[in-house]
């Protein structure tokens, strides 16, 4: 028996799924463009009342009724005992089973903010999860995912993911059932962004060992925490109150305090419609990003999975100490689509990079980072322009101090938008302190419009006083 | 047992997170379905059959061992959360259901009966259903997926247009027409009723031909003798003594 007495419209289409290879979809995705009208219309009519079936099922809580189950599995099993014969019948009929499930509604009754299981309850199974797939609020027609030959490019509210193609990593979705990170405006909409170096005088406190397998170092912290500290707070408390909707700091200068009193400041306001990308705690081997939602809600908590290696002054790789974990944690949303927040040196891993593009189909990648060079950032940012990428990046001032010459790498941030007016989607963010950010605290105000779907962007260097 | 009970009520003490919460969005969902369609009577049994629940609640919450006042803020956390669930939900399907409504073209109800009875279908066939050309059909399926929801799902295959019923274009059709869902479901069963009928009388064919082979063998007639005889064919999946039957102009294979 394919499907038990609760499995849902999901589980079949994840078992559909699993019927098929890797090599299955792309032959058969190719077969069928270039399929014979006569062709397509047997097989639609083959399996009509299957069909009519899914969608009394949607409108049913995604459930089937005890007879429906019965015929289902009746069809089921003799789907499976033809397989090897039919396998482009089950590859039509997987696309006709998910444009029949309505668009992802369980949110009731789970919170604002929520981590998202997978909707199938056989993905351990099937090796399938099937999760919502909701587009982000610009034009993703020409995206480069458009063209792929996969179940993915010809579904509409939901996509799978295989477990084969997730590890070594594992996926975490979270859903944020609400909308107000972008302002409508006439033809469009707009997305006002501070993304804040901090400062370039922060001291990390670091353990450097030598062992048989190489030199690593340990970020236990800050050892100017108090004065780091008091500058993110000052910063927060300049940015916050003109209703961003994201605030982004870099990697590394944060602590617990300084996360609880963000959250503290933010509960003050749950009004304020604003995800704050907070700065990167380093402890206990970890370095940990947390994601605050309206009202300080916490979103998600994002260990880093990939350590970075540094090369020293005397041309030694150092690497970074860390007890990293393999859990990769996503926010689905309604008006940015699926959000990665990346971890520094976990952008430049292509693993990593390959995970959220190629097999989770995120749409906005944010990555606050702790970098001595920025050039490979920017590099693998602008991968994301076939596939319609929003990205944002900032660097602390403050890696100047792991950096080889001294200096503080530039750009200090980027930003890549999906499409933009002039010729290049990417705009650096170059630091115009002149060197005085001992003096004044200072961060990036930047403004992302979106009209006729294209981006533009405007950016101003601003000082808090 | 009321329908309604068995579907939305469990017990607080005994009943599993999982339970709590399906239940839960289903009795939200049916609440928001009922006041949309001012059906008071449903709403009416709907909250006799569920009303017991609140005393299940009730006593979970003095049994729990949380501080009054916490008990009391956590309390007011769920209302809260669930008034405006509700109002979430009520916006969404009233939403839904006035950009539905705003379509103006005359062939929506029609086209999508014809879906929801047909399945997907290709342009040219819709076209032909609705007996309006293939250049004019684009122009309609385009008015009818102008607003925020979209009716018809378009899918190019080939070198063909693919057209489906959405989910929320089902819900709205059998809503206005519900002898819609009775037809599609008569449409299942009548099908099937139909291919027992088709087999009977292949059976029945079977059994003349093959009583008329009988006759001519007895009288011993020279030449070439006809057998008629049913092969399975690999497309056709029926149930029925034969797992599977040929009919209609194909009513068996002529064997030399």
């Amino acid at each position: 028996m394919v499907l038990g007495k609760n499995n849902t419209v999901f589980d079949l289409l994840a078992y559909l799924c699993s019927l098929l290879s890797k090599e299955d979809e792309r032959k058969y995705s190719t077969e069928w463009a270039v399929a014979g009208e006569e062709h397509v219309r047997d097989i639609l009519n083959k399996y009509k009342n299957f069909l009519a079936v899914i969608l009394n099922a949607s409108a049913n809580e995604y459930k089937f009724t005890d007879t429906e189950i019965a015929y289902l599995n009746k069809e089921l099993i003799q789907l499976k005992k033809e397989c090897k014969n039919n396998r482009e019948d089950i590859y039509r009929l997987a696309i006709e089973v998910e444009k029949r499930i309505d668009m992802y509604s369980k949110w009731q009754n789970r919170g604002v903010v929520y981590r998202l299981e997978p909707l199938n309850t056989n993905h351990k199974k099937t090796g399938i999860a099937v999760y919502p797939h909701i587009l982000p609020q610009w034009d993703t027609k020409k995206s480069e995912r458009n063209r792929e030959r996969k179940l993915n490019a010809a579904f509409t509210n939901y996509m799978i993911i295989r477990s084969g193609d997730v590890s070594p990593f594992e996926i975490i979705m979270h859903y944020w059932n609400d909308t107000g990170l972008l302002r409508k405006t006439e033809a469009g909409w707009e997305m006002s962004i501070a993304l804040s170096s901090v400062m370039d005088y922060a001291v990390l406190e670091t353990d450097e060992r030598e062992s048989p397998s190489g030199c690593t170092v340990r970020v236990k912290g800050i050892e100017n925490e108090q004065i780091v500290k008091n500058r993110v707070l000052r910063i927060f408390d300049a940015l916050f109150p003109k209703e961003y909707g994201m605030i982004v700091f870099p990697e590394i200068l944060g602590s617990e305090s300084i996360l609880q009193a963000i959250k503290s400041r933010m509960r003050e306001h749950p009004e304020c419609c604003s995800f704050v990308v907070a700065p990167t705690i380093c402890c206990d081997g970890r370095n940990t990003l947390v994601v605050l939602g309206p009202g300080g809600v916490e979103c998600l908590r994002q260990e880093k999975t990939t350590p970075a290696i540094l090369i020293t002054e005397d041309g030694k790789n150092e690497r970074e100490d860390l007890v990293y974990g393999n859990q990769v944690h996503l926010l689905i949303t309604q008006e940015l689509g699926l959000i990665a927040f990346a971890i520094c040196a976990e952008l430049l891993d292509p693993d990593y990079y390959r995970l959220l593009v190629d097999t989770a189909l995120v749409d906005t990648i944010i990555c606050p980072s702790f970098s001595p060079g920025v050039a490979a950032f920017r590099d693998t940012m602008l991968k994301g322009t076939p596939a319609k990428l929003l990205e944002l990046y900032v660097n602390s001032c403050s890696a100047k101090a792991v950096s080889r010459n001294g200096k503080v790498a530039e750009p200090l941030a980027c930003i890549q938008v999906p499409s933009a007016e002039n010729e290049y989607c990417i705009r650096d963010i170059p630091r115009e302190c002149q060197g005085i950010c001992a003096e004044e605290i200072c961060y990036f105000d930047v403004l992302v419009t979106c009209k006729d779907n294209k981006f533009s962007i405007v950016g101003v260097h601003r000082r808090c006083a | 047992m009321g329908t309604y009970r068995e579907k939305y009520v469990f017990n607080f003490f005994r009943a599993s997170q999982e339970e709590m919460r399906e239940k839960v969005q289903g009795l939200a969902k049916k609440l928001i379905e009922f006041i949309i369609a001012a059906n008071f009577g449903e709403m009416s049994i709907l909250f006799e059959e569920c009303k017991s629940i609140r005393y299940s609640a009730q006593g979970y919450l003095e049994d729990s061992k949380v501080a009054e006042n916490e008990k009391k803020t956590l309390v007011q956390v769920g209302y809260e959360c669930a008034l405006m669930d509700v109002a979430q939900m009520y916006l969404e399907r009233l939403s839904a259901q006035n950009e539905v409504q705003q379509i103006n073209t005359k062939y929506k109800d029609e086209i999508l009966s014809i879906l929801a009875k047909r399945g997907t279908m290709l342009h040219g066939d819709l076209a032909c259903a609705i007996e309006v050309s293939a250049s004019g059909l684009n122009a309609i399926i385009k008015r009818m997926n102008a607003t925020s929801v979209k009716l018809i799902n378009v899918e190019e295959v080939s070198k063909y247009k693919l057209y489906s019923i959405t989910p929320i274009a089902y819900k709205y059709i059998t809503e206005r027409k519900p002898e819609l869902t009775i037809e599609i479901e008569k449409g299942r069963s009548f099908e099937k009723e139909q291919r027992e009928l088709l087999m009977q009388y292949a059976v029945g064919i079977c059994k003349i031909m093959n009583k008329k082979k009988t006759l001519e063998d007895s009288r011993s007639i020279s030449g070439k003798n006809t057998v008629w005889e049913f092969k399975p064919e690999k497309n056709n999946r029926f149930e029925g003594p034969y797992s599977t039957i040929v009919f209609g102009d194909k009513i068996g294979k002529r064997l030399a």
